[in-house]
């Protein structure tokens, strides 16, 4: 009898399992004044001021498309996200709703406001974030992100198809 | 709305407007306004009390369409209305309350004129088309000296217009200026192909990209590039016979208008669809944060906090 093949609900909630449990162990952050600069306190992973400070990083791939890096330090972590990208008309559209989310980061708090090279957005928790906000629900936040992200992609490839099906339609219906 | 409205309702509103008031035996405004329209279309309106109300268009391609008989076109269209155009302008069409308004007990009497008048621009078009649908009426075959007409109706873009026996082809070209719109213009211009299927009563849609299609090869400054597309309806014969001229002739001269018109409302409906969506994750994100809560309670020995 042959294997099942998994579901593809299942393929996509064994990555997002995997990705909440490389966050949960990534954000053990604590407050850590810069060692270099007196006074100053800067997120470590932006920084890189000292290899002992961070851990390593960590590519969770799905598919060579579908990538998610997470780079942890003793006061921050970076999480780069590449989204799945398969045509010229989805590559326009998710780029246009990651640079409208990213010109937005002052709002959004934990974004950043460039990607890392390579992925499309990138979020920067340091531990100020973590104090303020639960981290439990902050990886129930990347997780939700992550999906909602490829659901919006495919919500606005059919938004512009039916509408350009709707234009032909209305202009050829005119014609007796 | 999604088809785009062939007459001018600006120069509709307008002539109502003041139609009604001379109607009415009240004083008549004075008007001299300039207004522009879709493909570089300039207007000027002018009225006053003693001299008749005028329109006068600019077109920039108008030598081009010139050359197709517009002259006798609006001769039959609009008859004594038409004078000697303005200066700059190219044709300016004049009406006399007094003298030219039709007579009648309702507004419909004068209503079918100001629509007319409103449409001199798509008058203007019709001219070309309708002598190629001559053409094709009269089975003239391709031997003979009339050659494609070529309109360069904006900066950058062109129509073609040829008929054959049995048919009447027309090319539209077009450029995509951001490149956002490029690739949604191909999903439109795919989806204008793919949709004419439904629809066999329709002229049929050939798209090409980057390069002009076969009928346009012996063009040699038809433009190429990345960003070009070139979108070719060919008319049958019941598209071009006489009962269903006019119609065709409406939805023609606007399509490239229409098609740009709905990319740009896509772009729009896509903004306010990701404006939306940022807005649901942010409200996401603040329940990340510990809730507030109101302390009514003053201390742990307040017998008065324990009633609820």
């Amino acid at each position: 009898m042959a294997q099942a093949v998994p579901k593809r609900e299942s393929a996509q909630k064994a990555y997002l399992d995997v990705i909440r449990t490389t966050l949960q162990a990534a954000f053990c952050i604590e407050n850590f004044e810069s060692q270099l600069v007196e006074r100053h306190n800067k997120p470590e992973v932006e920084v890189k001021s000292n290899i002992n400070l961070s851990l390593n990083p960590v590519t969770i791939s799905r598919n060579p498309d579908q990538r998610v890096l997470i780079e942890g330090s003793i006061n921050s972590i970076r999480i780069s996200i590449a989204v799945k990208q398969s045509n010229e008309l989805e590559k326009i559209l998710c780029k246009r709703l990651m640079r409208f989310m990213m010109q937005r980061a002052d709002d959004f708090y934990i974004l950043r406001r460039k990607p890392i090279e390579g992925y499309d957005i990138s979020f920067l928790i340091t531990n100020f974030h973590a104090e303020q906000m639960y981290k439990h629900r902050l990886v129930d936040f990347i997780i939700y992100f992550v999906e909602e992200i490829d659901k919006e992609v495919s919500e606005m490839v059919l938004a512009v198809s039916s509408r350009g099906r709707m234009a032909a339609d209305e202009f050829f219906k005119r014609f007796n | 709305m999604i088809l785009l409205e062939v007459h001018n309702r600006i120069i509709e509103e307008l002539l109502t407007l003041q139609i009604e008031a001379f109607l009415r035996k009240e004083k008549l405004v004075e008007l001299k306004t300039d207004v522009v329209d879709f493909d570089g279309a300039l207007y000027h309106i002018t009225s006053s009390r003693d001299k008749p109300f005028t329109v006068s268009i600019k077109l920039k391609f108008f030598r081009d369409l010139e050359q197709h008989g517009t002259d006798e076109v609006l001769r039959r269209e609009y008859g004594d209305l038409l004078v000697a155009p303005l200066e700059g302008y190219n044709v300016t069409l004049a009406l006399n309350f007094n003298t030219q308004l039709p007579k009648g007990d309702s507004n419909e009497v004068w209503l079918p004129l100001v629509r007319k008048i409103a449409m001199l621009k798509r008058n203007c078009f019709a001219a070309v088309f309708e002598k190629y649908f001559e053409y094709q009426a009269n089975q003239e075959i391709t031997a003979v000296n009339h050659k494609r007409a070529v309109i360069h109706y904006r900066d950058d873009e062109t129509m073609y217009v040829d008929a054959s026996a049995d048919r009447v082809i027309v090319i539209f070209s077009t450029v995509f200026k951001d490149p956002d719109d490029n690739i949604i213009g191909r999903v439109f211009m795919e989806e204008f192909k793919e949709r004419r299927r439904q629809f066999q009563q329709a002229p049929q849609v050939i798209v090409s990209y980057r390069t002009p299609p076969e009928e346009l090869k012996d063009m040699p400054d038809a433009r190429t590039g990345d960003n070009i597309g070139y979108l070719t309806f060919v008319l049958f014969p019941r598209h071009t016979k006489a009962a269903a001229r006019d119609n065709t002739i409406n939805l023609i001269h606007t399509l490239r208008n229409y098609f740009h018109y709905h990319i740009k409302c896509c772009k729009a409906y896509l903004h306010a669809h990701m404006r939306h969506k940022t807005n649901e994750f942010l409200k996401r994100l603040q329940l990340a944060r510990p809730e507030v809560k109101k302390n009514f309670r003053r201390g742990a020995g307040d017998a008065s906090a324990g009633i609820e």
